[in-house]
């Protein structure tokens, strides 16, 4: 049984739907990469798996003993974060308020999964630092420590390297990368392609006039994955 | 934190002088404190006056004139405004002696400081406050 | 000047305005982060001028306890204003734009058509300004005030993880299933009644004063969510005591000698940040 099945999904806002008729599956230990142009529904589509809004038509099953609260989410940075007072340990412990329950404060356990988590992405030393204060890749690895405190499963990353120089672009790829070894399930959203078909398993390719999904070979194969490697990736795809 | 300290310190200064020693018998002395205090001390009287009873009280304000046009009964009372400057309160007194409308009284608005024993009447029903057998001077000593 | 201090002590109504005071000081104070941080400062503004309007209509109508009618009204447009604000044909800001100048014109057309009160300006002055409402309080008001302030507080306390959570990321929050609606209901319905208490110390022109500036203060010094709370209502307690003291002793309007306090430290946090870099 996979983890996450999507049938029939319709999504958008208000009965304008933005996607029809998407159908994918998300097995363990998959790495998918949602790609497709500016508007055509990716975030929309992530934002639904996450039940931040409801889809218009179809479904989607959560299984393997996963549950819908189990998800690690990586959001794209908000304004309010840019100049928010807190520092990186009272963030990444706020990964854990799904297992704080009816308490009021965080117990032992959950500030050792928090610790835990920051050594797992290398930022133990700034655990006292100020957000605003990190770098652009700092930040990031935060919001993915916050992540990681809320799932041992699946993780859903809306752009993580959005805004980031190539160098830290591909650090952060390389430690996606080895959460996806160490077995958690991966499903991204990127704008890039070459990474996308370099690192990923799965590729779900939306918007346009059709939509795609199977695994990377396939993806290299099929039409849209051609037309779209020729017009974004460039040569080095 | 140190320039609001520097602003109390200049009007505890100021105010120090208000503040001087009064003789012993008066037992509520408006005119030694702030505008705030006096205003909410005589919104107090107002709105408790049995707690006041009898006590010997000193105040500072604009002398303020009223006759009622059907019963010719004279009224005076000293005003004080509060902080805001928008709400005032006076308090009526009745002064010591024979005296006489306008020609012993000074000007209207003049400040003078009155001294007399709170008590409260009845008139058409209504509670008012009163000092009765006041002393009245001129100024604010 | 301790000796002027302890001779104005000595009035009963002085030294419940102190406690009261600063109690409403400490409440107003706690939520200031989350309502700069989650751009809800106009909601406070708007609440307050319907906390006017409320108090006129409750003048109109003779009711003993103000407050009694004020905090129910209050809190409702604060629910009103939190739905309306997510979808609805007029946007979130003019939306409380609407309500809040809406109701400082009603508020004061009713008081000048129906009101009773011999001293109208004064009314008026009081509710806008504060002046000298929080020395003025009836012994039901002061128990009312300090119970009220002490569930504020409890609440923040026992609520602290979850506010923090909401307000540094919402979507993050109800993926995971926190009952995000829950919590920002909470938090509007708190502001509300910090707002109707804080009319009473400073009037309601001036309450997103006390609300945002110890928080903006704060954050001027202070890097963690936590510290920052803390510091914000140290301040907060720390600028309503002084201000109060001052107006108490120099006869100045107690309101805006509060926020005047505020502001002076406000530049002084500033400067503090600025030679600290």
């Amino acid at each position: 049984m996979a983890l996450i099945t999507c049938r029939d999904l319709a999504l958008g806002y208000e009965s304008h739907a933005i996607l029809e008729h998407l159908n994918f599956s998300v097995n363990a230990g998959d790495y998918l990469c949602v790609v497709g142009e500016n508007g055509s529904g990716k975030s929309t589509l992530m934002r639904t798996m996450l039940g931040l809004q409801k889809p218009l038509g179809g479904s989607i099953a959560f299984g393997d003993g996963m549950r819908p609260n189990e998800v690690g989410y990586l959001p794209q940075q908000s304004a309010i974060q840019k100049d928010f007072p807190a520092t990186v340990r009272e963030i990444v412990l706020s990964g854990c308020q799904a297992h704080v329950g009816r308490r009021a404060f965080y117990n032992q356990s959950e500030k050792a999964l928090a610790l835990e988590n920051l050594s797992r992405l290398g930022m133990v030393e700034h655990q006292r630092r100020c957000y605003r204060e990190l770098s652009g890749g700092q930040q990031q690895r935060v919001l993915l420590a916050r992540a990681l405190c809320a799932t041992k499963k699946l993780l859903l990353l809306d752009e993580p390297v959005a805004g980031l120089d190539p160098k830290v672009t591909a650090e952060m790829y390389a430690l996606i990368e080895r959460l996806n070894r160490e077995g958690l399930t991966v499903v991204m959203i990127s704008h890039d392609i070459a990474a996308a078909a370099h690192y990923a398993t799965h590729i779900l390719h939306v918007g346009g006039d059709r939509t795609f999904f199977g695994t990377v070979d396939e993806y290299r194969r099929s039409a849209p994955g051609r037309r779209f490697i020729a017009l974004e990736g460039g040569g080095d795809a | 934190m140190k320039r609001a300290f520097l602003i109390l310190l200049c009007l505890t200064l100021l105010s120090a002088g208000a503040a001087a020693e009064s003789p012993s018998p008066i037992d509520i002395d408006l005119a030694s404190l702030s505008g705030t205090v006096v205003y909410a001390q005589v919104y107090d009287m107002v709105m408790e006056p049995e707690l006041y009873e009898g006590l010997v009280v000193r105040m500072r304000g604009g002398l303020s004139y009223f006759q009622d046009p059907d019963t010719k009964q004279e009224y005076f009372a000293a005003i004080i405004a509060d902080a805001t400057a928008c709400c005032s309160q006076g308090i009526e007194f009745v002064w010591a002696g024979e005296h006489t409308y306008p020609d012993d009284y000074p000007p209207l608005g003049t400040e003078i400081t009155v001294t007399g024993i709170f008590g409260t009447y009845e008139e058409n029903g209504l509670t008012y406050l009163q000092l009765t057998d006041a002393e009245m001077t001129l100024g604010g000593e | 000047m301790i000796q002027t201090i302890q001779q104005y002590l000595q009035f009963p109504f002085v030294r419940y305005a102190l406690v009261v005071g600063t109690l409403i000081a400490l409440c107003s104070s706690l939520l200031g982060v989350t309502l700069v941080l989650k751009r809800f400062s106009f909601i406070g503004d708007g609440l307050s001028h319907v906390a006017f309007g409320a108090m006129a209509i409750a003048g109109v109508l003779n009711v003993t306890n103000d407050m009694l009618f004020v905090m129910p009204v209050t809190v409702l447009c604060a629910i009103l204003l939190l739905r309306t604000g997510k979808n609805a044909r007029v946007k979130g800001d003019a939306a409380i734009a609407m309500i809040s100048v809406g109701a400082l014109a009603i508020g004061y057309l009713l008081l000048n058509l129906f009101s009773t009160s011999s001293n109208l300006s004064g009314d008026v002055c009081s509710t806008l300004f504060g002046s000298t409402s929080i020395l003025t309080l009836t012994k039901a008001e002061v128990w009312l005030c300090a119970a009220l302030s002490v569930i504020v507080v409890a609440l923040f306390v026992l609520f602290y993880n979850k506010i923090f959570a909401v307000t540094f990321d919402e979507d993050f929050s109800r993926a995971v299933g926190t009952r995000v609606e829950s919590y920002n209901l909470l938090i509007a319905v708190v502001i509300a009644v910090i707002i109707v208490l804080a009319m009473n110390l400073v009037g309601s022109l001036l309450i997103s004063a006390l609300i945002i500036f110890p928080a903006l203060s704060a954050m001027r010094l202070f890097r963690s969510f936590r510290s920052v709370t803390v510091c914000s209502a140290a301040l907060s307690v720390v600028c309503a005591l002084l201000g109060m003291l001052i107006s108490i002793v120099g006869g100045t309007p107690v309101g805006s000698t509060i926020v005047a306090v505020d502001i002076a430290v406000y530049f002084l946090c500033a400067a503090l940040e600025y030679f600290k870099r």
